[in-house]
């Protein structure tokens, strides 16, 4: 593939803006079925992918599913760490044997941080971050970005702000890459505990006050809160997050009339954002899911074609 | 005695800061024991050390040797040799063996195999408390008659207070050093890497700084309130320097070390998820490691250990937060020390004797006598400007090759270790 030179796509710190807007004008090409692409499912027929899902995950695998069967290729599921294939082995171990079953690609999502780049230090074939612990979450951002461009045109100089639990999140580094790489003017917003200052040195702009943090945004990009993890530690309750950090219909009279609301899912309503507003014509959230399929289908498409 | 030396060292420097001496003297070692006059037999082998000089053997404050009944550390006879190499003649093992040094047996049990299997002098620290688990003391009048040689509950310490300042009162009647390993537990469970923007980026639960700076904060306060000397150990961050630093002017009777890896990496070490880097206390961060040097040349900081926790290779090639802290430090800590210092200290062979040879010595009550005339020869032959890189290649073989300075290059290094009249290690040829 023209200028691509990535045998892994381990997390958007490690791309630059070109890299990202190919992979976004990529996954643009597949929505709008342009015919040097067509049939999608002859590109990477008799390939076989492996999705090695060692956490819970639904709407990622199952989008990176349709994506592989979308480009004809053959996809296996390898899921939970209790599986037979993995049960008690080390990611090591697990690497080889599905090198061995003749995967040319190999989809991670994994509770450690780090553990892709891991992985494709170990096998051959490349690896595609599908999240890793708090680290990134690469295919998720680049399905936000391309959701962004998509509504709101070019990202440089659009102010977008990323809402909620940033200390856990990979879906925020992600984002934080590439958007700030991209020229967007970035705020990030959450609670204190949540939120830690030092990130400020990243380029981005950092607010504990949820009105300021999205009265001028041109978009809202919330977080899902895992209340399971933080609650006690971090904030003292939902209802009291939902009173401070919450999108709720109230807040609707302060957002630009053209902004938009996006959220990676799955949604906890009434804590991070009220049903009208997750509901309504400012809210993205199905589109993000849909957009996902062509995005994964361009990465698939970049690191398999590349490197066969 | 089988294997005593006899040899003529001729032309090397003598340094050794506890007599003041600095000077170049030829040395004859004699059924092992050193001769400062040539005596017979005069046909003995005659060395030439021109350049080199010959330093008192370094004492380490911090071993971690996990493992008496099984096979998930480093055999000793291992662990030891690499010892021999980076220049040490006694070892202080932490308490977190296994089985733990809580009780009379158990440290019987971890110095019989360690007198059998050891090829340098080991010393056991037990625990504070019992298990290092921080709610009861442990029976420290009976581990002393036991054999240990100071009490520490590294690499943890005693979160309550009560049992922590009650554990120091008790440990002070016998006289035993108590080493505090400074951390907030609850501030530091979980965590992977030292907390930062690096550690951000990574994802990685951050430990923060002030889980070390507390638990200096308190030791500090306890040394004062109870007048009873205590050891910090480890010391990773700028803060603790720093309070150490204004405890030492106001004579509260602390001291404290830091290891010689955290004198020349930092946090820029895990930037890859090298869990070879994943230290025990985490690397900080490029003001922490400025501070620990000026600690050091200062004198804040009295001793340099090398922190030493070797692992098998399989139980570090996983993913990061999965692998156990610690890294590997005894083969390097001299070359390492030297490499951070010679720039920034006036006489650094002699600072850093001090740091490894002399207040080591002095924190654990040892014999001062160093280099003296008809002792057994217990010393270092180190070469200056001797450039070598430690790699696969260099380091002794063993099961481990967890060490943050793989594929590192220095330029010093200990040609050759004398222990209780005997030749430990030599790389001098002739």
């Amino acid at each position: 593939m023209k200028g691509w030179h990535h045998n892994s796509l381990l997390g958007l710190e490690y791309l630059s803006a070109e890299d990202i807007n190919q992979i976004l004008d990529l996954a643009k090409s597949f929505k709008e079925g342009v015919a040097d692409l067509s049939p999608a499912d002859n590109l990477l027929r008799g390939k076989r992918i492996i999705n090695l899902f060692m956490e819970p995950s639904t709407r990622t695998r199952i989008a990176f599913e349709i994506a592989t069967k979308s480009l004809g290729a053959d996809v296996i599921s390898i899921m939970g760490e209790a599986s037979s294939l993995t049960k008690g082995e080390t990611l090591h171990d697990t690497a080889m044997n599905v090198q061995a079953l003749g995967a040319h690609a190999i989809i991670l999502r994994h509770s450690s941080p780090g553990s892709p780049l891991l992985l494709s230090q170990m096998v051959q074939v490349p690896i595609i971050n599908a999240g890793d612990g708090s680290h990134e979450h690469p295919s998720q951002a680049l399905l936000d970005i391309f959701t962004l461009r998509e509504r709101l045109g070019p990202i440089e100089g659009k102010r977008i702000t990323i809402l909620g639990d940033i200390l856990f999140s990979r879906v925020a580094r992600s984002n934080l890459w590439g958007l700030t790489k991209l020229g967007a003017n970035v705020t990030l917003a959450g609670p204190s505990t949540l939120l830690p200052n030092e990130v400020a040195s990243l380029g981005v702009k950092v607010s504990h006050n949820l009105q300021d943090a999205i009265e001028s945004a041109d978009a809202i990009m919330l977080l899902r809160i895992q209340h399971e993890r933080q609650q006690a530690s971090h904030f003292p309750s939902l209802t009291e997050y939902s009173k401070m950090f919450g999108l709720s219909k109230s807040l609707n009279k302060l957002l630009k009339k053209e902004a938009i609301i996006l959220h990676p899912g799955p949604i906890n309503r009434g804590v991070e954002i009220d049903c009208e507003l997750a509901d309504s014509s400012k809210s993205v959230i199905l589109q993000q899911v849909a957009n996902g399929i062509f995005v994964r289908m361009a990465i698939l498409y970049l690191l398999i074609a590349r490197n066969s | 005695m089988k294997g005593l030396v006899n040899c003529d060292l001729i032309g090397a420097r003598i340094v050794n800061p506890a007599s003041n001496t600095d000077k170049c003297i030829d040395l004859f070692i004699r059924d092992g024991r050193i001769s400062y006059s040539s005596k017979k037999p005069e046909k003995c082998e005659k060395i030439d050390l021109t350049g080199k000089i010959i330093t008192p053997s370094f004492v380490d404050l911090r071993l971690h040797q996990k493992d008496f009944a099984g096979n998930r550390s480093e055999k000793l006879s291992i662990t030891t040799e690499r010892a021999a190499r980076g220049g040490f003649s006694v070892l202080l093992m932490m308490p977190n063996t296994n089985p733990v040094a809580d009780s009379p047996a158990a440290v019987r049990l971890i110095l019989e195999r360690a007198q059998k299997d050891a090829k340098v002098e080991v010393l056991l620290a037990g625990t504070l408390t019992q298990n290092a688990e921080g709610k009861a003391l442990s029976p420290m009048g009976s581990l002393m008659e036991a054999g240990v040689s100071a009490v520490s509950d590294c690499p943890r310490s005693p979160s309550n207070n009560k049992i922590f300042i009650n554990a120091v009162k008790y440990a002070k009647m016998f006289n035993l050093p108590i080493i505090e390993y400074p951390r907030t537990s609850d501030l530091s469970d979980g965590s992977m890497a030292h907390e930062s923007l690096l550690s951000f980026k990574l994802g990685l639960q951050g430990e923060p700084r002030i889980s070390e700076e507390l638990a200096v904060h308190r030791a500090i306060a306890v040394s004062k309130s109870l007048d009873v000397s205590i050891h910090l150990s480890s010391i990773s961050t700028y803060s603790s320097v720093n309070l150490i630093r204004e405890a030492k002017k106001q004579n509260v009777s602390i001291t404290a070390d830091t290891t010689a890896n955290h004198l020349i990496l930092t946090e820029e070490s895990i930037q890859s998820y090298d869990a070879n880097a994943k230290t025990e206390p985490y690397l900080c961060e490029e003001s922490d490691r400025q501070s620990l040097i000026d600690g050091v040349l200062d004198g804040t900081l009295d001793a340099i250990t090398s922190g030493h926790d070797s692992w098998p290779n399989h139980l570090k090639k996983v993913e990061f937060d999965k692998a156990p802290p610690g890294t590997m430090g005894l083969e390097t800590a001299f070359s390492a020390t030297y490499k951070a210092l010679s720039r920034k200290a006036k006489d650094p062979i002699a600072l850093i004797l001090e740091k490894l040879a002399i207040n080591p010595r002095k924190i654990l009550g040892q014999n001062m006598d160093l280099l003296v005339e008809n002792e057994l020869a217990n010393f270092n032959i180190v070469d200056l400007g001797n450039n070598w890189e430690y790699s696969k290649k260099t380091m002794h073989n063993g099961d481990s090759e967890n060490s943050p300075l793989l594929n590192t290059s220095f330029n010093a290094r200990i040609v050759a270790n004398f222990y209780k009249g005997k030749i430990v290690y030599s790389s001098i040829t002739h």
